[in-house]
């Protein structure tokens, strides 16, 4: 075939191919299958079956695949490339087409074949080989975080050691390279409880990676939690606020946000707010969580409950009431749901919004989830629903049954929480007040 | 030109709050990092028309505030990350008055004798509390702790440093998968 036939045959491959492009940018996908198919024929016909451009067109078709959940037809497709590549001999472009089997087979729940794949990959690098250096530290940067998502972080921690090895023969130095590899390098270590070692690495490698010329990472947010989360425990806030905002803004606005990660980011920076006083704060933090943990999950998850239960017990010390009713009868309404089987919690929730109603003296709505309450029995006989039974009626100046809700809650608190119990200590005293009275 | 009214339809088009007073349009956006001197999660903006409508102007007056007395220390680390923030931005600036230590976000939009669309304004609208959220961290450690934003480029060379120093790992070496 002569120069000029070959190039009018690309540029009519080519425009095949931008056709299928252009229809799935517009989720014409069907349309997208047939250019693509046509310009993989046409390929093949005109450039030769093992040419870039049938390579170019079953990367396309693979992420055609991938997109439509045809998983044998997505890994067919990744490994004809592999099968192209390999008969053309260059140990880069093998590796490269290898890393997309093995994060397909990864994807696809198939672990001992993509270990093979990235096994493979690293097997045919040559540490020495100048050329072989990128790609292998890729790989052995994409292997690691493969080991550390199916939980063996021991094993994944020496392929990170081995890629920023490599960095440190690489010229110019591969600064972004070397901050992931120092960052799962981090993350293994944490995983594998070796805090002190890991929270250098993380302290390093996160100020780079959050740059703002770097898109927001979900994985740089995560990890940007754990040292907030760390901080936290320290003691040391004002670094643990930083870390928190860094994870929200990586978490937040990446192109595909992850609100399950979200809301636990807003919930820990809702408690440290909590450690500095600033209840406000707090609020804010946790009222943002739980809108990000009801995006992510059903009102009756117990990660949305979780994170409004932190609002309750920020409102109800605070005296602010009203505010915890709002809260707390939404997270009744969760609890009715059929698959909320947690007695306990639903025994809580019922009892904790029918004594803030007993604070707001709307004694009628107060007394029926009280009484919901009673109705889900505890390992500790619902002592507090009986105590709050006796609150109630004292505040609706009802003497005699104050007295008789307290003397049933009283030997129960001693019996399951013990007779110094801040509560049982409240009751004697109301029991004192209220016989005096 | 364009008048206050035409760009109070673009807003009343792209359902957008805002309220007008003393020839500007006052409106505001939640923000995910940033907090405003009161604690609160808000990015205020002021539109304003100059130059016989011929410039808008976008502001986020009073976003931070330089204490008069803060010392040379932290007016250099405040104005090295200004200026550094500058550097990496498009479209939005940071400026500071001197005078007052106030520091704003601000967008200046030359419209001439063109048409201003709703897209256009709501990109820099929308801009201004996506930047506030960004570079509220690096600002906040200049304002309270006189700690300039470093570059890129001179995290990358601390980078460097420190991964040439780190002692190669305790770790096993990787097993031979190949066999």
């Amino acid at each position: 075939m002569g120069e000029s036939d070959r190039t009018s045959h690309q540029a009519e491959f080519q425009e095949r191919l931008q056709t299928g492009d252009r229809h799935r940018e517009a989720n014409e996908m069907e349309h997208a299958r047939a250019e693509y198919l046509q310009a993989l024929a046409y390929a093949e016909t005109h450039l030769g079956e093992e040419s870039p451009e049938v390579d170019r067109a079953c990367l396309a078709l693979a992420s055609l695949h991938s997109a439509l959940d045809e998983p044998a037809e997505e890994l067919a497709a990744l490994e004809r490339r592999v099968q192209i590549r390999r008969r053309k001999g260059d140990v880069t472009e093998i590796v490269d087409a290898l890393q997309d089997v093995a994060q397909c087979l990864s994807d696809q729940a198939k672990p001992d074949e993509a270990r093979a794949a990235y096994v493979e990959a690293i097997a045919l690098c040559d540490e020495s080989a100048e050329g072989h250096r990128a790609i292998l530290r890729s790989t052995l940067l994409y292997f690691g975080n493969f080991l550390l998502r199916g939980d063996l972080p021991a094993e994944a921690l020496p392929r990170f050691e081995q890629g920023l090895r490599l960095c440190r023969q690489e010229q110019p130095f591969p600064a972004f390279g070397a901050a992931r590899l120092l960052l799962h390098r981090g993350e293994a270590l944490l995983a594998l409880r070796r805090e002190d070692e890991a929270v250098p690495l993380l302290e390093q490698a996160l100020p780079l990676l959050c740059h703002r010329s770097q898109r927001p990472s979900t994985a740089v947010g995560k990890l940007s939690y754990y040292l907030a989360n760390h901080y936290q425990r320290l003691g040391r806030f004002t670094e643990a606020d930083r870390a928190y905002a860094t994870a929200t803004l990586q978490t937040a606005t990446g192109e595909k946000p992850n609100f399950h990660n979200l809301a636990y980011i807003l919930q820990a920076w809702g408690a440290n707010d909590l450690k500095q006083q600033r209840t406000d704060r707090a609020v804010r933090h946790l009222r943002r969580g739980i809108k990000a943990a009801l995006r992510a999950h059903a009102p009756h998850d117990a990660d949305v409950l979780s994170i409004q239960q932190d609002l309750v017990n920020l409102y109800i010390p605070a005296k602010r009431y009203a505010e915890a009713e709002t809260v707390l009868t939404e997270m009744v309404a969760s609890c009715q749901h059929p698959d909320f089987s947690d007695g306990a919690a639903r025994e809580r929730f019922h009892n904790n919004l029918g004594f803030v109603q007993v604070h707001l003296e709307e004694f009628p709505k107060a007394e029926l989830n009280l009484r919901r309450a009673l109705a889900e029995p505890t390992k500790d006989e619902n002592c507090f629903v009986i105590k709050n039974l006796g609150l109630m009626y004292q505040k609706m100046g009802y003497i005699a049954e104050a007295i008789r809700e307290y003397e049933r809650a009283l030997p129960l608190f001693e019996k399951h929480h013990g007779a110094d119990h801040p509560v049982a200590a409240f009751i004697r005293e109301a029991l004192a007040e209220l016989r005096q009275a | 030109m364009t008048t206050l009214a035409e760009i109070a339809a673009l807003l009343d088009a792209a359902q957008l709050n805002y309220g007008r007073t003393d020839g500007r349009i006052r409106t505001g956006f939640g923000t995910d990092v940033y907090e405003d001197a009161d604690g609160d999660g808000c990015l205020h903006l002021v539109i304003g028309l100059q130059e016989d409508g011929e410039l808008l102007r976008i502001l986020a007056p009073m976003a931070y505030r330089l204490p008069p007395k803060a010392g040379a220390r932290r007016l250099a680390a405040v104005q090295r990350t200004l200026n550094q923030i500058n550097w990496e931005s498009r479209v939005v600036q940071y400026e500071m008055d001197t005078e007052d230590g106030e520091i704003r976000l601000a967008i200046d939009f030359p419209i001439e004798d063109g048409k201003l669309t709703e897209l256009q304004l709501t990109r820099m609208l929308r801009l201004m509390p996506n930047v506030a959220d960004q570079c509220h961290v690096g600002l906040r450690l200049a304002l309270d702790e006189s700690i300039a934003l470093p570059t890129e480029a001179a995290l990358r060379r601390e980078l460097e440093k420190f991964v040439k120093a780190l002692p190669e790992g305790d770790s096993n070496p990787p097993p031979n998968d190949a066999t």
